[in-house]
């Protein structure tokens, strides 16, 4: 195997950032559309009443935030440790940031929902504190990023400490099967087949994809931004 | 003027009535009385704070490439 470089090639000159992004405009749309459909055209449910709907955000900011972009950031960060890339450090970082923003989504829109279904803003059970300490842990690494000045050890750093952060998803996957607690079981990933009719499943779908193309398009921006500041930092230093 | 007890109930709007799921109709949900609380000010709050703060962090990011853009 060739000998990997610790530091990959910069760019002589910054590169040129778009205007308008097409793809950030879709995601966008594709959000206010699944938004609008879960919202004005999706059934109540008979039991949860209308606050069920906060289903269609909560639960794909979940798998998003914890599956996509806490996976990208193990991955990556293994995959920078094995042949140190700073792109890989970039994504990282990005997956980092952007999934901070998901679960946060998730940790603020379970409470709304749970004050009206369980009579609590908050329960300190498995499955819902292990993701406020997930939240608690990715946001420390990215103050670890800030607080180290030396790039390459500042990569290396927080490629270890996100890779052991991110372990963290299986478990909190096996939370409700291991610990008794109120937060249920898999609804739509159920292992017979999905609990929901489909006027609603075809809700969650569309959300899913809508929030998945949100999660792409704000990682891509900033992969880009990231891209952009470390090209400048580059040339400073130069 | 008169008005009967049972006319003052009627006007009052469905807001925080009982809701049961009709699943014999065509309609899949109507208001009825035994079943849950209206819960429709927590779902608006949900989707308010989600659209604010994915809203709010994409304005951030492109405000941050913008300002890298001004600055090359």
């Amino acid at each position: 195997m060739s000998s990997v470089s610790s530091v990959a090639p910069r760019p002589a000159t910054l590169p040129e950032p778009k205007g308008f992004d097409a793809f950030l405009a879709i995601a966008i749309v594709a959000v206010i559309a699944a938004c609008t459909r879960a919202l004005f055209f999706t059934p109540i449910d008979a039991m949860l009443g209308a606050a069920q709907k906060i289903f269609y955000v909560h639960v794909p900011a979940a798998i998003v935030g914890l599956y996509f972009s806490c996976g990208l950031l193990f991955v990556s960060s293994i995959m920078y440790l094995w042949i140190k890339d700073e792109r890989l450090d970039r994504l990282a970082e990005s997956a980092a940031e952007v999934g901070l923003v998901f679960m946060g989504i998730v940790l603020v829109t379970g409470p709304v929902w749970a004050r009206t279904s369980w009579g609590t803003w908050w329960v300190w059970e498995a499955r819902i504190t292990s993701t406020l300490f997930l939240w608690l842990l990715v946001l420390g690494y990215l103050v670890l990023r800030s607080g180290v000045e030396s790039a390459e050890v500042r990569a290396r750093l927080s490629a270890v400490m996100g890779s052991l952060a991110a372990l963290l998803v299986p478990f909190i996957h096996l939370t409700v099967k291991l610990f008794r607690g109120m937060h249920p079981e898999a609804v739509v990933l159920a292992p017979e087949k999905p609990k929901m009719p489909p006027e609603m499943l075809l809700s969650f779908g569309l959300s899913m994809v809508a929030f998945l193309l949100l999660f792409f398009a704000l990682l891509r921006l900033r992969f880009r931004w990231a891209t952009l500041r470390d090209a400048r930092a580059a040339m400073e230093a130069a | 003027m008169i008005v009967g007890v049972s006319a003052l109930v009627a006007a009052v709007p469905m807001r925080t009535v009982a809701t049961v799921q009709d699943t014999a109709g065509k309609v899949a949900y109507v208001p009825k009385a035994g079943g849950p609380p209206d819960s429709s000010g927590y779902m608006w709050a949900g989707y308010a704070i989600t659209l604010a703060v994915y809203g709010g962090y994409t304005v951030l990011l492109l405000r941050r490439l913008a300002r890298a853009k001004r600055a090359r």
